[in-house]
């Protein structure tokens, strides 16, 4: 009977899980697998779009598409470029998320949802409407110039996208909302009766900011930072649109190798090394929140 | 006392400039997206916004127009499938991690979360040669399948929030008073959930509606989506077309919004009686 | 008469070793009224749960109207459960809900419909209730709802986890009286599970009084107030004076503090032996003097309580007696005052057993027996 009852019960669950699994080992796993073996293929001639092997040439095992990617000069202005504006975006976006989130999650809970659900709103929209808004708005025609100019601040009209301006822009937009979200959750978490308590004992609002909120939002911190971070390494709307070619970054170099020259095994073997320094940003990660602890009780 | 009033003072601007600084904020992020919809109506043929009367021509073209009418339906059918496989991934892996212990539960659940931490260039790049080994290139089953990695997870914990909130006593009293385990789903546990089901299934659709790089990667011009059409459209020709197709997609995200909040508040007037 | 619950030895541990329920032995004749009592934690919901079929014992039998379903599925087990939150379905009507156990075991429609709204009617759920929704039901509807859910589908057990607990006073006392007249009239054998002991006393033909997973006493609740087996249990129910004989002579009897019974109508007793007295059964002033056993007696506290006042007086060189009696009948003292106080013989009762040797072990006892010093 235990038996039965066992295989019975596992089966059930088994049947419940097996969508999942299909998804997740056919279109997920599968692929990132396939992605390293991609890149280790011999790169195909221009022989035309999805016409006999153009992409890749079959069968082989070379290193050369790592090869030409290490040697490349380009290559490596492109990461280093990535890696810089992923840290600058994400420096940005937490500069303003922070204050924000504090001012988020102080309000009435009817104000705190329309607040919320208006930083959401950016991110279900199409991330393409979003860069055209940017776009439309940095344009040198576009309002923020004619109020420039109307202002008499300026002389002529500042040219404020297809350039990094308009990447970090962009991008900050772009990753503001998980930033937020993450922050006003970690706020939430805090008790609210230890600011009023730090008051009572004589702090002014710096110092009770300062000393326990602060301290206290440092995971949280600590998570929205290694989101953006993640998000931001991998921008690509935001530079491809509202980039001059000094702004390319990896992922916009992995859809230019892919459609354009159409050399698969670079593109696969760029994919791999973003995941690369992806990983060594979640390792860094890891490190920061053992010394954000200590930071805790130091300040 | 002098520092006192000075606390106080500094209390009221520092809230006040606050207070603008927030809601500017939040003003400011919702800026683009307004101005779109703004210039989406401008009668001529530059990229300003309308200054005296609003016209619907830029509407009338883009629903005219086969190129783009196919992207609104190519969009459409990507997410109705989108929404059913994450129902079927997500409701089930859901189910099985509330109603059954077993080892790896921990382990399933972060697994399904995982594809979200992968950048969407490089799943996309993942995924483009294995739907051309399989066959798959150019249907709009691969891009389904892409966007269910996405969409997968939020339907997860949609809906394992919902069955953690459903008080098992409610099944217990089911099967005490004779049903068995298939009909106590299908009429306890199903009409119970039914609104985080659609909660999950209305953000799987708007996930899909609006997502753009592994629809770039993986479409081919037969099966373009709407944001795929709006691309190239983007870097060359900037008209206002562009404009109305992505006002036309902003209506439809707010609709599904709307939708959200209604049921969400269902959710709760339920949970509190 | 058939016996329509019998247990035995049911044991049920939770997953970290801690047992629920120890070694159980119960036999429940038909058509009776039976209250689990017992505090938080005792493990009397375990056993309804148990004997429900909703959880599975380690070991032990279970058996309901002689047939043996221990291993048998809450819904194979002819069992009707009110859950303490009720478990009404939020989407289905009060009717619709009710009707859900007919409608799985298929009754014709007709017939369905027909027993559905007499036990409705039987409740006392109106008309214009039983087509709305348990969100816009009191908690009073609510309850009734589930117990008509429950006993439409005429099950030989009716099981009850602490039904009353979520209403207010006046509400509880209402449908308490509605339970047990609508148990006299069906007839249906049913276990209610509480922790208030006027509940179990008003309602049950026998109480079961539990503590950490064991029995203590299975009783009438007269016999359980009046003549409890150990002093644990004296101590449970209401208020008690207990005593410890230290030694026994030939016409005395003496306890702590130099204070002395007069033997005459006590039988076998032996030292260590605990007598017990409620406070309500001892006299004071001139009634006092006519019993074989009266003191002097100084008052230290004395409350009103509406229909009685309660005196807390010390005799001897330092037990406390409290007696409780009415207004009227009590002479108007103050602190300090003396006054004779006295226990009529018939009044006194040996406690025939000790406590058992498990209940010393329990973690900063739940129940300690105070002794009288």
């Amino acid at each position: 009977m235990k038996l039965y009852k066992l295989a019975s019960i596992n089966l059930a669950a088994l049947l419940l899980i097996m969508p999942a699994l299909i998804l997740l080992i056919c279109f997920f796993v599968a692929p990132m697998i396939l992605l390293g073996r991609v890149s280790l293929y011999e790169g195909g001639g221009n022989s035309g779009f999805g016409i006999g092997t153009g992409f890749y040439t079959p069968g082989t095992w070379t290193l050369n598409a790592y090869f030409t990617l290490f040697t490349d000069q380009y290559f490596w202005e492109i990461l280093t470029f990535t890696v810089m504006l992923g840290i600058g975006i994400t420096v940005v976006t937490l500069l303003l998320a922070y204050p924000l989130s504090l001012f988020i999650q102080k309000r009435t809970p009817r104000w705190k949802a329309i607040a919320l659900a208006a930083v959401i709103l950016p991110k279900l929209a199409n991330p393409l409407v979003i860069i055209y808004g940017i776009q439309l708005l940095l344009s040198n025609s576009g309002p923020i110039n004619q109020l420039l100019l109307a202002l008499r601040l300026i002389s002529e009209p500042l040219t404020l996208f297809h350039n990094l301006f308009g990447v970090v822009v962009g991008g900050t937009y772009l990753i503001f909302p998980y930033t937020v979200l993450v922050l006003v959750t970690a706020l939430d978490r805090i008790d609210a009766t230890l600011v009023p308590a730090a008051r009572g004992l004589g702090a002014t609002a710096w110092a009770a900011f300062w000393r326990v909120t602060f301290p206290l939002s440092l995971p949280g911190l600590s998570l929205a930072t290694l989101l953006s971070l993640i998000f931001a390494l991998g921008a690509f709307e935001s530079p491809y649109l509202l980039g001059s070619p000094q702004e390319i970054t990896l992922a916009v170099d992995i859809q230019k190798q892919t459609f354009e020259n159409l050399n698969w095994p670079r593109g696969a073997a760029e994919a791999i090394m973003m995941l690369i320094t992806l990983g060594v940003c979640i390792a860094l990660y890891s490190i920061s929140i053992r010394s954000t602890k200590r930071l805790q009780r130091v300040v | 006392m002098k520092p006192k009033r000075f606390n106080l003072e500094s209390g009221l601007v520092f809230a006040i400039g606050q207070n603008i600084l927030g809601f500017g904020l939040l003003l400011v992020l919702l800026l683009p997206l307004i101005y779109v919809i703004w210039i989406s109506f401008t009668p001529g043929e530059l990229l300003q916004p309308p200054t005296g009367q609003w016209s619907l021509r830029w509407y009338q073209l883009f629903f005219t127009s086969p190129q783009w009418i196919q992207g609104l339906i190519n969009s459409f059918w990507v997410a109705g499938m989108t929404v059913i496989g994450s129902l079927l991934t997500g409701g089930g892996v859901a189910l099985a991690v509330t109603r059954y212990h077993f080892r790896g539960v921990q382990l399933l659940s972060g697994a399904v979360l995982l594809p979200l931490f992968v950048p969407a260039v490089v799943l996309a790049m993942a995924l483009l040669p294995f739907v051309h080994i399989l066959g798959l290139w150019g249907t709009r089953v691969s891009v389904a399948a892409g966007h269910s990695l996405w969409s997968m997870p939020v339907v997860f914990l949609v809906i394992r929030a919902a069955l953690e909130d459903l008080d098992p006593d409610l099944e217990h009293a089911a099967r005490g008073l004779g049903a068995a385990p298939i009909t106590i789903f299908r009429r306890i546990t199903l009409p119970v959930i039914a609104p985080a089901l659609v909660v999950g299934a209305i953000m799987a659709f708007i996930i899909s509606l609006n997502e753009f790089v592994m629809a770039l990667f993986l479409s081919t011009p037969a099966i373009e989506t709407l944001p795929k059409v709006i691309w190239p459209n983007l870097r060359y020709t900037l008209t206002p077309i562009v404009a109305a197709a992505s006002s036309v997609m902003m209506v439809l995200t707010l609709l599904g919004v709307a939708l959200i909040i209604w049921f969400l508040r269902g959710l709760r007037e339920a949970k509190l009686s | 008469m058939k016996e329509a619950l019998r247990l035995e030895a049911i044991q049920h541990c939770y997953g970290n070793n801690a047992i629920a329920v120890n070694q159980v032995f119960l036999s429940i004749e038909a058509g009776q009224f039976f209250c689990l009592l017992g505090p938080s934690g005792c493990g009397k919901t375990t056993l309804l749960r148990l004997i429900g079929g909703y959880l599975k014992p380690n070991s032990g039998q279970i058996f309901i109207a002689e047939q043996n379903v221990t291993r048998k599925p809450p819904n194979q087990r002819d069992v009707g459960m009110v859950f303490q939150n009720y478990a009404l379905f939020p989407h289905l009507s009060a009717r619709e809900n009710v009707a859900f156990g007919l409608e799985v075991q298929k009754v014709p429609r007709a017939q369905r419909q027909q027993q559905v709204e007499a036990i409705l009617d039987r409740v006392g759920i109106s008309l214009a209730e039983r087509d709305r929704l348990p969100k816009h039901l009191s908690g009073g509807q609510q309850q009734r709802i589930a117990l008509a859910r429950a006993l439409v589908i005429k099950p030989k057990l009716l099981l009850l986890d602490e039904p009353f607990a979520n209403l207010d006073r006046q509400l509880r006392e209402r449908l308490r009286a509605e339970l047990k007249q609508l148990q006299r009239q069906t007839g249906v054998t049913t276990i209610l599970v509480t922790h208030d002991q006027e509940e179990a006393l008003a309602l049950a033909d026998q109480v079961g009084l539990m503590l950490d997973g064991r029995f203590l006493q299975i009783d009438t609740p007269t016999n359980l107030y009046q003549h409890p087996a150990t002093p644990l249990v004296a101590q449970f129910l209401g208020e008690t004076n207990l005593f410890q004989v230290q030694a026994v002579e030939a016409n005395t009897l003496c306890l702590h503090n130099g204070i002395n019974l007069q033997r005459n109508m006590l039988s076998a007793v032996a030292p260590g032996s605990w007598l017990m007295v409620r406070p309500e059964n001892c006299v004071v002033g001139t009634a006092a003097l006519q019993c074989p056993n009266c003191w002097e007696g100084r008052v230290i506290d004395s409350t009103f309580l509406g229909t009685d006042r309660v005196l807390e007086v010390v005799i001897g060189t330092g037990t406390t007696l409290r007696v409780r009696g009415r207004p009227e009948s009590m002479p108007n003292v103050q602190i300090n005052d003396t006054l004779p106080v006295g226990i009529p013989s018939q009044n006194l009762w040996i406690i025939p057993e000790q406590d058992p040797s498990w209940v010393a072990e329990l973690p900063n006892a739940v129940l300690k027996v105070e002794t009288l010093l």
